[in-house]
């Protein structure tokens, strides 16, 4: 194979600071790029991609813990069934061919470019109820574990809703607590990537240091940017390359 | 065994996800000056073994936080916490 390890550092670094910059995970970025841009069969690029979502989880979580912005017991309750999801979701994934894969991903590529533009900006009407519906909540995190899964992204679209409408949390520990979640069922989500030899082994260190160095530098020099029309432009180039995915995949 | 606030553990916690976020960088450092020097055979070999280890490093947290979990008599969450390491040692070991 000849794609430089060092090519995959700077790809990498560059999606972590711009996910950093736009507030989202890496995975819907990276599983494209490991995709297109590398030739790495899709079942290769997800691994890497949850390689990649497991180096931020852990780089957030070490930053959100110690501000006491993660409610632990409903992380670890939620993650009952997101790791259910996530490791029967990768397990499924080795059974279900590359094309399929190719096009749920670009499905939900479309779908993050959409929400994208309509996510509220602000979060100032956020107030902190104690409603606890935890079985409909396991539900939820059950369908964010097999995105985790079977996509290799972080699951942020669910799950953050699931604790801020279904659990009352308010948003800055709904994105920590969604943050600690992901990193616990990608270490599950892995495993059968792992027994199934799909992990890439002579890029992850290069992708993940390159994720966590790119998020790094991007949240220490950029604020959170909110422009509409840096959004926009960001959900086109998401359509196109969910396009470009299912065309290339379908070749 | 009684529901804890959501702050009381953090700092502890806080302090295990460090230790690993500084073991993974070592870890992910040293894989990219090995494979860059390039050993040959050895290379593969350490990519290898450093792959597995990456991934045992978030189920090591889980045990620490277990652990202190534990000791701080937060029971229901220490059992939760401790349970998810036993299915992954499983999953990782045993159901392959």
């Amino acid at each position: 194979m000849g794609t430089s390890p060092w090519l995959i550092f700077l790809l990498c670094s560059g999606v972590g600071a711009l996910a950093a910059v736009l507030g989202l995970g890496g995975g819907v970025l990276l599983v494209p790029i490991f995709t297109l841009l590398l030739d790495l069969p899709i079942h290769q690029a997800v691994a890497l991609s949850l390689c990649c979502v497991m180096a931020t989880s852990v780089t957030a979580t070490s930053r959100y813990l110690p501000d006491g912005l993660v409610d632990l017991r409903a992380v670890l309750i939620l993650e009952i069934t997101t790791i259910i999801g996530s490791y029967g979701a990768a397990v499924v994934a080795g059974m279900i061919p590359d094309r399929v894969i190719a096009i749920l991903f670009a499905c939900v590529m479309i779908l993050a470019a959409a929400m994208m533009l309509v996510r509220q900006p602000g979060n100032s009407n956020d107030k902190h109820s104690e409603r606890h519906r935890y079985p409909l909540a396991l539900s939820g995190s059950l369908l964010a574990g097999g995105l985790v899964g079977l996509l290799g992204i972080g699951g942020g679209v669910i799950k953050v809703p699931i604790l801020r409408l279904l659990l009352g949390k308010p948003m800055r520990q709904a994105v920590a607590a969604s943050a600690m979640m992901v990193g616990i069922s990608a270490a599950f989500a892995l495993l059968p990537y792992l027994h199934r030899g799909e992990i890439p082994t002579h890029f992850l260190a290069y992708a993940a240091l390159g994720t966590v160095a790119g998020a790094f530098v991007s949240s220490r020099l950029f604020h959170k940017i909110e422009s509409i029309y840096l959004k926009i432009v960001f959900s086109l180039v998401l359509v196109y390359t969910a396009i470009n995915l299912i065309i290339k995949t379908w070749d | 065994m009684e529901d804890e606030p959501m702050n009381r553990n953090s700092k502890e916690a806080g302090l295990i996800y460090q230790i690993i976020w500084y073991l993974m960088i070592a870890m992910l450092v040293l894989a990219v000056i090995v494979q860059h020097l390039g050993l040959g055979e050895r290379t593969d070999n350490v990519a290898t073994v450093i792959s597995h280890l990456y991934l045992a490093l978030v189920p090591l947290g889980l045990v620490l936080l277990t652990i202190v979990l534990f000791i701080k008599k937060s029971t229901l969450v220490a059992t939760v916490a401790g349970s998810m390491v036993v299915i992954w040692l499983l999953l990782r070991f045993v159901i392959s």
